[in-house]
C-alpha cells in the first residue's frame, strides 16, 4: 500500500458537496456577540507542543485582558463522523472540552511564576562559574542586551575553546505550548544546524511509550507510532463486534484528555454499545473509577507476569487460537516452553505470578477464561504506568505474544489507543472516519520538518545523545548504548551503537540550551541535579515563561511568554477534528518576555553577525511570512481558495467528517471492509506487517540477527527477575514499588502552577503547605501511622521527595501512587530534599542496569515500578533545621514564586 | 416556569472543567449588579463532591457536582437582614452585591451562609461580601449568549443540562429526577439524576481449587421491605447487588450445587460494601 491517496475527486463526484471545510463562525459575527470592544481569538488548547493543538479554544479578550476562556463549540454546519453498527449509531459531542488546566490558562499567563526579565544567576561569570552553587545562590535581573551578549560571548568561548560548538547540549524537545511557531521548542536545534558547527543533540525518548518501543516493536513493528498498532478503523470494528475491553492502566479521562481534548465520548460509546471493561492497574485511575465494571488491582510493572500466567491456562486449557498462531506468528514455541517453564524449570503459572503482581491466582484462572471466550480487546492511551517501568521491554513484548494469541484483529480483537491523533496514529485512513483527502493533509502538507528536530536524530556535525543518558554523558564519560532513541527512527535502530563523547579527545559536554526546564521533574532529576553542578558545565542557559524545575539550577534564564502574547497560528491536529485558526495577540507580553522563536531569532541575528553567517539570519525570517508560506499549503488555500487576508479575518476553518456511508466508500478503496480495522487486514492476509517476517515475531528475526546471545532481550522475551519486584530482597529496605503515572491536573509538569487546579488536588500539610498528593492504601496508611493530610518523606538511595497522604482504597496495598511532573521545591541540594513531590528526581538513570563502562543496550527510561521507602516526617522539624527552604517567598497556594529565587 | 438545571450523576467524570470554568468566569471579573469579583482561591461556587465507594477491588467512585439550588423557598432569602439576597422571576437567586454589607453589625458570619443547607454560599473577605453561584445570569440575560451558564458549557459529556422547566424535554428528565436533601422543602431549582444508591459485592471461590465459583446464587433480603433479591456470580466469580436502600439491613446469603450453602449475615448499607472473598466448601 503506497501513501495516501487524495479520494476527494471520485468521492465528489459520487457525492456532491461532500466534503468541505465549514466556516467555524466568522471571527465578525462572534465579536458582535461577546460585547461592546470584546473580541473572540483562537487558541491552542493543549500542551503536546510540536506545532499542533487541539481544536481552538474560544478566548474573550478585552483592553489587553483576557476574561473567559470557553471549549472549541463546532459549528452546525461542520458534519460529525458517525459509526453505524448492529448496536447503534455512535458520534462524538459538538464540542471539543479541553483539559481544565487550559480552561485556566488565564491563571497561568499572569501567574507569579513568570520570568519577567533575564535573569542571571548572582554569582555565575564566563571565568568563576561556580558550579556547585547550582540551586543554591539567587539570581539578579540583567538587560536583554548584557543577556544576549552573555549567549553570544558563550557560544563563542566554547567554539575558540574546544575548535567547534558540539560541547553545547541542546535540550529543545518534548512537550510544550502549541501555537505554531512562536513557543515551540527546537529552535536552539536549529540554530546550531544552521550555523553548522555543530552541537550536542538530545534526542527525545519515547518517555510515555517505552515497553512498547523498547519491546513490542520487536514483535510487530509499528515504527511510526513506537510499538503500538495502527488505529485505521479500529473503533469501527470494536464497537460493532467487542465484548471486552481491557483497559491496561489506560486512562484516557487524563491523559486523552490532556493530549487531545475530553474522549468521554468513546468511553461512554463503549458502554452503550454493551461492552463490558475491566481495567488492570495498581491504582483506579480516573477512567476506570467511573467506567470499568471491575478493577483487578495488580503491583506496579508487573504485567509481563500476570500475562505470562494467562498464556499458561490458555496452553494448558487450549484455549488459544492454535490455528492463527501457526499462520499469523513466528517462533511461538520457544515462548510456549518458557511459559511451561520447560527452558528453566518455572512453570509460570497463576501461583507464581499471584506473588509476583498480587492478583489472586483465581482471578487470573477467571480472566484469562473469559478473555479467550469474549471478544477482547486491548485499550491503552500512552502505555500506561506498566511499560515505564525496569525491564519494561519484557512487558512491551509478552503483550503483544498474548494478543497474538487470541488471534488480534479478528473481529472485536483488538489492539485499542484512545489517542485519536490523525497524523501518526494510521497507515492508510483514519482512526474515526474522515475524509481522505483530509487524512492526507494531516500528514503530508500539515507535516512540519522543524519538528523533526524533537523527534529526529541527526546526523554530523550534530552529536546524538539519548535524552535518558545525559546525567552518565556529564558525569560518567564516555558512554556507549544502543539506539538513538529517536521516536521516528525504524526498528534496526534498536542494535545499533552510539557512544558520547564520539572520541576520547573529545571534552564533552560544557554548556547546555535548555528550552524545556522539566528534565529534573520528568526524568531522573537528582542524578541530573548532580551533573548540572559538575564543574564541566560552564554554562546553563534556560528559555521558560516560568521559573521552575530546571531553571533553579540555571546561570541565566531568557524570559519566555506564552502563546496569548504573540499572533500565531493553530493547527488542530491533536484530534479528530482538523481545522485551522489564527489569533492576534490578546495580552501584551508580560514583564520583558518575548517568545522562544523572537528569542532565537535575536540570537541569531547576532551570532550570524559574529561568524559572518548570514544564512543563519534568514533562518529565522519574519512571523508573518512563515505563517503565510504554511497556510498556503494547505487545501483551505490551495483548494477552497480562501486567502490569507480572509483566514486571518475569519479566523477559523474546520474540516467536515464523512458521512458513514462516505467513510465505508473510502475504507473500501483502501481495501477495508465496513467494520475492518488494520489488523484486521493483517489477519484475513496473515501477512502485512513491518517486521521481517512480515508477521507477528514472537522470535524476533531482528534481535536473532544483530543480538542472538543477549540476555537482557533475547530473541524471544523471557521473564526477568530483577531488583525493584515484590520478590526482591531490595524490598526489605524499600517496601513500597512505585506507582507513577501521567498527571490528571497536570500535562507532564505543565501547569502545576495553575490555582483552581492545586486547590483541587494538593494535600495541605499542617504547616499550609499544598503537597502534591501521594495515594495509599489505609491498610499501609495504618502500619505507617498516618492519615489524611499527614507528610511523609519518599525516598531511596538517590534521595527523597515529601508528599501529603491521601490514604484511598484507589491504591492496591504494598505500592504508593504519586503523578510525575510536580515543581521542584527544594529544601537542601546537599542532603537531596525536595518538598515540591518532584518524584522522578528520585528515578534511577537506566544505567543502574549495567556495570560503569558497560554497553547499555535497552537504555528505557523508567518513572515507575521502582522500590521506595515512605516514612512520616513533620515538616516543622524539618523547618527548624533548614530555616531558609521553607523562608521563601511563596504564594499561599502556589508556592514559591520567581521572586524567591531573585536577590536584591 | 423558571430556569432550571438538571446534573446526570452517573455521567459525572469528576473532571473538574465546571469548577474551572466557574472561577474562569469569576474570578477577577467584575460582574456587578450580578456579582462582584470572586477571590482568586477559597471559593467554589460549584463544587464537585467526590464520593469514593467500596474497598479494595471492588471500588467505584461516584462525584456528585454541587452549587446553590437556586431554591424556591431559599432559606437564604429568608435569613438575610439587609434584602440583598432575591429571587428573581425566573427562579435564579442573586446576592445583590451592592446591598449586602456581610452582616457587618451583627458580628457573625453572613446569616445566608449559616442558613444554606448545601454550604453553597461563601464569604469574601477583602470585600466583605456574601457571594455565590449567579447561574452566570450575566451571561444568560444577554440575547446574544448561546452557550448556557459557564458550568453546563465546560462539561465535556453533557452531565448538567440547562433549561426551562416549562420545555417538555426539560419536564420529562424532571420527572425522574431527584433533590439533594428533600426534605428540607427548600424547592431547590438544581435536580439530579441517578444519585447514588448503595451496592453490596463479593467474589465467590473455591478455596480448595483455588478457582472462582461462577453462577453461584447469591441473595439479598431486604429484611425492612421482605424485598428479596437474586443475582449469579459472573465469569470472575462476583457478584454484585447494585441500587439498594441506603440505611437497611440486607441478610445475605450464597448457594451453590454441590457446595456447602453459607450464610453471610446481616449487612446494614450505610455504606457501600465489599464483603470480600467468600469461601464456599465443597459438601462431602
Amino acid at each position: 500500500m503506497g501513501p495516501p491517496i487524495p479520494l476527494y475527486k471520485a468521492l465528489e463526484e459520487a457525492l456532491p458537496n461532500s466534503i468541505f471545510p465549514s466556516p467555524f463562525r466568522g471571527g465578525g459575527e462572534e465579536l458582535k456577540a461577546a460585547g461592546e470592544g470584546v473580541r473572540v481569538e483562537y487558541l491552542p488548547s493543549g500542551l503536546g507542543g510540536f506545532c499542533y493543538s487541539p481544536p481552538p479554544m474560544e478566548v474573550y479578550v478585552k483592553n489587553n485582558r483576557v476574561i473567559r476562556i470557553l471549549p472549541c463549540h463546532i459549528p452546525d454546519d461542520v458534519r460529525l463522523w458517525e459509526i453505524k453498527t448492529d448496536r447503534g449509531t455512535f458520534t462524538r459531542p459538538r464540542k471539543a472540552v479541553p483539559h481544565p488546566h487550559m480552561l485556566a490558562y488565564k491563571n497561568r499567563v499572569y501567574t507569579p511564576t513568570r520570568v519577567k526579565y533575564p535573569l542571571k544567576r548572582v554569582d555565575w561569570s564566563p571565568e568563576n562559574p561556580n558550579p556547585q552553587n547550582r540551586g543554591k545562590s539567587g539570581f539578579v535581573r540583567i538587560t536583554w542586551d548584557e543577556a544576549l551578549r552573555i549567549v553570544v560571548d558563550m557560544v563563542k568561548r566554547i567554539k575558540e575553546k574546544y575548535g567547534d560548538t558540539t560541547p553545547i547540549l541542546v535540550q529543545a524537545d518534548g512537550h510544550g505550548q502549541s501555537g505554531f511557531l512562536h513557543t515551540l521548542h527546537f529552535y536552539g536545534h536549529m540554530l546550531f544546524h544552521k550555523l553548522g558547527t555543530g552541537w550536542t543533540q538530545q534526542v527525545r525518548n519515547p518517555d510515555s511509550w517505552e515497553g512498547y518501543y523498547w519491546g513490542a516493536k520487536l514483535v510487530w513493528g509499528f515504527d511510526p507510532t513506537l510499538g503500538e498498532p495502527y488505529q485505521d478503523g479500529t473503533w469501527d470494528n470494536v464497537l460493532q463486534h467487542g465484548e471486552l475491553v481491557i483497559f491496561s492502566g489506560c486512562d484516557p479521562e487524563t491523559t486523552a484528555a490532556g493530549f487531545s481534548s475530553h474522549v468521554s465520548h468513546l468511553c461512554e460509546a463503549l458502554k452503550k454499545a454493551g461492552i463490558k471493561v475491566i481495567g488492570i492497574s495498581p491504582d483506579l485511575n480516573y477512567s476506570e473509577a467511573v467506567w470499568a465494571d471491575r478493577w483487578i488491582p495488580i503491583n506496579p510493572c508487573t504485567d509481563a507476569a500476570l500475562y505470562m500466567a494467562v498464556a499458561y491456562v490458555w496452553i494448558k486449557e487450549g484455549l488459544y487460537d492454535e490455528e492463527y498462531v501457526k499462520t499469523h506468528v513466528v517462533g511461538f514455541e520457544d515462548f510456549k516452553r518458557h511459559v511451561l517453564g520447560e527452558d528453566d524449570g518455572t512453570p509460570k503459572t497463576p501461583e507464581w505470578a499471584e506473588k509476583i503482581t498480587g492478583v489472586p491466582s483465581w482471578t487470573i484462572k477467571a480472566l484469562a477464561r473469559l478473555w479467550a471466550k469474549k471478544r477482547t480487546s486491548l485499550a491503552v492511551v500512552y502505555g500506561g504506568p506498566k511499560v515505564r517501568g525496569p525491564y519494561s521491554h519484557v512487558v512491551g513484548r509478552v503483550e503483544a505474544y498474548v494478543l497474538a494469541m487470541q488471534g488480534l484483529g479478528k473481529p472485536g480483537r483488538q489492539f485499542l489507543r484512545f489517542w485519536i491523533s490523525q497524523r501518526v496514529n494510521i497507515k492508510d485512513i483514519a482512526a474515526l472516519p474522515t475524509y481522505a483527502e483530509v487524512t492526507a493533509e494531516t500528514r503530508q502538507s500539515l507535516y512540519i520538518d522543524r519538528a523533526d528536530y524533537a523527534n529526529r536524530a541527526y546526523p554530523p556535525p550534530a552529536l546524538p545523545l539519548i535524552k535518558v543518558l545525559v546525567p552518565d554523558a556529564i558525569l560518567n564519560p564516555p558512554i556507549t548504548w544502543w539506539c538513538s532513541g529517536s521516536q521516528l527512527n525504524k526498528v534496526d535502530d534498536l542494535f545499533v551503537k552510539y557512544r558520547y563523547p564520539p572520541r576520547d579527545d573529545h571534552p564533552g559536554i560544557r554548556m547546555i540550551w535548555n528550552e524545556n526546564s522539566c528534565y529534573t521533574t520528568c526524568w531522573h532529576g537528582y542524578q541530573y541535579i548532580e551533573a548540572l553542578r559538575s564543574p564541566k558545565i560552564e554554562f546553563h542557559l534556560v528559555i521558560h515563561p516560568w521559573f521552575e524545575n530546571d531553571a533553579l539550577f540555571a546561570d541565566l534564564v531568557l524570559p519566555a511568554l506564552t502563546d496569548f502574547e504573540v499572533a500565531d497560528l493553530v493547527i488542530s491536529g491533536r484530534s479528530e477534528i482538523v481545522g485551522f485558526a489564527y489569533h492576534d495577540k490578546c495580552v501584551e507580553p508580560i514583564g520583558e518576555s518575548k517568545s522562544d522563536y523572537e528569542i532565537h531569532r535575536m540570537i541569531a541575528e547576532r551570532l550570524a553577525k559574529e561568524f559572518g553567517k548570514p544564512e543563519l539570519a534568514e533562518a529565522f525570517p519574519d512571523p508573518e511570512t512563515v505563517h503565510k508560506s504554511f497556510y498556503e499549503r494547505t487545501m483551505l488555500y490551495k483548494k477552497y481558495g480562501i486567502t490569507w487576508e480572509e483566514f486571518k479575518k475569519r479566523k477559523v476553518f474546520f474540516y467536515s467528517h464523512p458521512t458513514w456511508e462516505e467513510w465505508v466508500e473510502i475504507k473500501k478503496r483502501f481495501g477495508y471492509d465496513a467494520y475492518d480495522s488494520f489488523m484486521s487486514k493483517f489477519y484475513k492476509a496473515g501477512t502485512g506487517l513491518e517486521t521481517p517476517t512480515g508477521k507477528i515475531e514472537v522470535q524476533s528475526q531482528l534481535a536473532l540477527k544483530h543480538a542472538p546471545d543477549d540476555k537482557e532481550r533475547p530473541p524471544v522475551a523471557r521473564w526477568i527477575e530483577h531488583g525493584d519486584l515484590p520478590t526482591s530482597p531490595k524490598k526489605e529496605k524499600y517496601p513500597f514499588l512505585l506507582c507513577s503515572n501521567h498527571p490528571k491536573y497536570r500535562f507532564h509538569s505543565q501547569c502545576d502552577e495553575i490555582i483552581w487546579l492545586r486547590e483541587v488536588y494538593k494535600v495541605k500539610g499542617p504547616d499550609g503547605y499544598l503537597y502534591e498528593a501521594v495515594w495509599i492504601h489505609p491498610s499501609d496508611a495504618e502500619k505507617l501511622g498516618v492519615k489524611t493530610g499527614d507528610v511523609v518523606m519518599i525516598y531511596n538511595d538517590l534521595g527523597a521527595v515529601l508528599a501529603g497522604v491521601m490514604v484511598t482504597e484507589r491504591i492496591k496495598p504494598g505500592a504508593v501512587s504519586i503523578d510525575h511532573g510536580a515543581r521542584v521545591d527544594m529544601i537542601s541540594v546537599d542532603d537531596r530534599i525536595d518538598r515540591g513531590g518532584a518524584i522522578d528526581l528520585i528515578v534511577p538513570v537506566s544505567s543502574f542496569k549495567y556495570r560503569r563502562g558497560e554497553e547499555m543496550r535497552v537504555p528505557e527510561q523508567i518513572c515507575s515500578g521502582i522500590l521506595v521507602g515512605v516514612k512520616r516526617v513533620n515538616p516543622l522539624e524539618l523547618m527548624s533545621k533548614y530555616p531558609q527552604a521553607f523562608q521563601k517567598k511563596m504564594h499561599p497556594i502556589i508556592g514559591p514564586v520567581t521572586e524567591a529565587y531573585v536577590v536584591g | 416556569m423558571g430556569k432550571v438545571l438538571v446534573i446526570d450523576v452517573q455521567k459525572c467524570i469528576g473532571c473538574m472543567s465546571c469548577v474551572t470554568a466557574c472561577k474562569d468566569e469569576h474570578v477577577a471579573n467584575d460582574w456587578s449588579p450580578y456579582a462582584k469579583p470572586q477571590p482568586d482561591y477559597g471559593h467554589f461556587w460549584i463544587n464537585v463532591e467526590k464520593m469514593e465507594r467500596g474497598t479494595i477491588p471492588k471500588v467505584k467512585v461516584t462525584y456528585i457536582p454541587v452549587l446553590c439550588m437556586h431554591c424556591d423557598n431559599a432559606p437564604c432569602v429568608k435569613a438575610c437582614p439587609a434584602k440583598a439576597v432575591v429571587k428573581r422571576a425566573d427562579g435564579v437567586v442573586l446576592i445583590d452585591p451592592a446591598k449586602c454589607d456581610g452582616c457587618r453589625q451583627l458580628k457573625s458570619k453572613p446569616l445566608c451562609i449559616e442558613a444554606c443547607p448545601f454550604n453553597a454560599i461563601y464569604f469574601n473577605e477583602a470585600l466583605s461580601i456574601a457571594q455565590k453561584c449567579t447561574l452566570c445570569t450575566h451571561l444568560l440575560d444577554d440575547p446574544k449568549w448561546k452557550h448556557g451558564p459557564r458550568c453546563v458549557d465546560s462539561c465535556p459529556i453533557e452531565a448538567m443540562i440547562y433549561g426551562d422547566d416549562g420545555d417538555p424535554k426539560i419536564r420529562e428528565l424532571l420527572s425522574r429526577a431527584e433533590s439533594l436533601k428533600p426534605d428540607h422543602g427548600v424547592k431547590p431549582r438544581v435536580h439530579y439524576l441517578n444519585l447514588p444508591k448503595p451496592f453490596i459485592s463479593g467474589c465467590v471461590v473455591d478455596p480448595e481449587e483455588k478457582e472462582v465459583v461462577i453462577g453461584a446464587r447469591v441473595t439479598a433480603l431486604d429484611l425492612y421491605t421482605s424485598e428479596k433479591r437474586e443475582v449469579s456470580t459472573d465469569e470472575l466469580g462476583d457478584f454484585w447487588f447494585t441500587g439498594l436502600e441506603w440505611n437497611h439491613k440486607y441478610l445475605l446469603k450464597v448457594e451453590k450445587e454441590g457446595y456447602e450453602s453459607k450464610v453471610l449475615g446481616v449487612l446494614t448499607v450505610d455504606k457501600d460494601v465489599n464483603v470480600g472473598d467468600v469461601f464456599l466448601e465443597k459438601r462431602r
